[in-house]
């Protein structure tokens, strides 16, 4: 068994790195350094140790104060500025990247655009949709829209592939000249929240078997083209896999009274027909108070963008 | 603020001398060094006591690396600009030690300060605090925010590292 020293080691053994070091440093208190001290005065190697740490911190100790090239005494100017942090920058930045979304979100529903899609793809099918005026909106297929005038086919519609297929469906707005072809791939329904009742058809069921078929809402104002309607109905035998139900209303009904399309899908029972609207079923246009947020929120966004590269410069160049 | 202004004319040039050994830039040292006073100024209510300097150590630290992270200086002095620099309030011993040993001291500094540059910014960071500056191993607890078990641990290790630098430049 061995004995062991007061301050828990073995006579003859050396004291830890850190405690010789802090000997060195005179940072130990009196009893470890009495211990220290009498193990260092028989021991060689620690002795060793101490001189060159006690060379090394005397090459460091004589390292000169630089010399500073101003002087660094306060003024009432200097703390009177305000503290220098990117902070008010970060939050500056991120308040107008969430106006500006709020912008973006806020202009389509001012022009007359609503909708509830259940998934992005489908909202952007919408919107897409909505953008062309007539054409169909989509999910999960590829509508295709124009305005050739080669592909005019008044007073119908063209529904291409067979039953449980995506159909494609042609419609013609001979008032303007504009053609789309659709593939009515889910059930879609556009509504114009200021129209009449009759106007908000219902969209044909989809086929049970179709799982995609999925419902989107929506409601389309169409000042470009005029007020129309364009309703399907699915009345045909081998029946679609889906149904689209749209209607487009919009403050220039008058522009384009009794147009009327009907698209009818033969094969799939599919037809689509385009209801009257007339100028008493026009939408109303958004009100003034409506028209002022976007707007708000834009300048609101452009001048906190603006802010935020003020407070960047400043935290970096200015102070 | 004039009686502040006393312990800025009096502490200016450690602090200086810390920053600018510490990251290693004049303009961001001089930064550092105005930042720090003037967050002391603003603060000067929370001082509770004890060591000043350590205190006033410890807003520098956390200007410097509130500052360096924000710039895109990088340790752009040279050691030679460092050194150009000069000095002021030379150490007593090295004024003691006559010509032939301030000379031979002239050039064992500067190998010092090329080893110092060499190790790691925390190493070099607890040399400068504990064996340029003098700070006490509770003045470095209170500086770095550290407890006392890690600043010792710490400052072995950078004090091993800088030795063995200094052995391979033959200054030890």
């Amino acid at each position: 068994m061995q004995l062991l020293g007061p301050d828990g080691r073995s006579p003859g053994s050396h004291p830890a790195p850190e405690e010789l070091a802090a000997f060195g440093d005179r940072q130990l208190g009196d009893a470890e350094t009495d211990v220290v001290e009498a193990h260092v005065r028989g021991c060689a190697q620690c002795t060793a140790e101490l001189d060159e740490h006690a060379r090394m911190l005397d090459m460091l100790r004589q390292l000169p104060e630089l010399v500073v090239p101003r002087s660094f005494v306060l003024d009432d100017f200097a703390v009177r500025r305000p503290a220098r942090s990117v902070w008010p920058a970060w939050v500056s930045l991120a308040a107008s990247v969430v106006l500006a979304l709020g912008m973006i979100g806020a202009l389509p529903r001012n022009n007359g655009f609503q909708f509830a899609a259940s998934s992005p793809s489908e909202q952007a099918a919408v919107m897409d949709a909505a953008s062309r005026g007539v054409d169909a909106p989509e999910s999960g297929g590829g509508a295709t829209g124009g305005a050739s005038p080669s592909e005019v086919q008044p007073e119908a519609a063209r529904t291409q592939g067979a039953a449980g297929a995506p159909e494609s469906v042609t419609t013609e707005d001979s008032a303007i000249g504009a053609a789309a072809e659709v593939e009515p791939v889910a059930t879609v329904t556009f509504s114009t929240s200021g129209a009449e009742p009759r106007d908000a058809a219902t969209a044909p069921e989809a086929d049970a078997g179709s799982a995609a078929a999925d419902s989107v809402v929506a409601t389309v104002q169409t000042d470009a083209i005029g007020a129309k309607t364009v309703e399907p109905t699915p009345d045909g035998q081998g029946g679609a896999t889906t149904g689209a139900t749209w209607e487009q209303s919009g403050a220039q009904a008058a522009d384009a009274p009794g147009a009327v399309a009907t698209a009818e899908a033969p094969d799939t029972g599919v037809a689509y027909r385009a209801g009257e609207a007339g100028p008493d079923e026009g939408q109303q246009g958004p009100g003034a108070a409506d028209e002022t947020i976007p707007a708000t929120l834009g300048i609101l966004s452009v001048l906190s963008f603006a802010s935020a590269i003020f407070l960047f410069l400043r935290a970096r160049l200015f102070f | 603020m004039s009686s502040f202004n006393l312990l800025v004319e009096r502490y200016q040039g450690q602090l200086y001398s810390l920053s600018l050994r510490h990251v290693g830039d004049r303009q961001l040292a001089e930064d550092v060094t105005q930042e720090a006073f003037i967050s002391a100024w603003r603060s000067i209510r929370t001082y509770k006591g004890g060591s000043f300097k350590a205190w006033l150590f410890r807003i520098a630290i956390n200007q410097a690396r509130d500052l360096y992270r924000r710039s895109n200086r990088h340790r752009a002095t040279s050691l030679d600009e460092l050194l150009e620099q000069g000095t002021v309030n030379a150490p007593e011993s090295a004024l003691e030690e006559g010509p032939e040993a301030a000379a031979l001291s002239s050039a064992s500094l500067r190998a010092v300060e090329q080893c110092l540059q060499k190790l790691p910014p925390e190493h070099r960071l607890v040399v400068l605090l504990s064996d340029v500056q003098g700070l006490t191993y509770d003045e470095l607890t209170e500086t770095l925010g550290l407890p006392l078990g890690t600043v010792k641990s710490r400052l072995f290790r950078a004090r091993t590292a800088l030795r063995r630098l200094l052995l391979e430049t033959g200054e030890l």
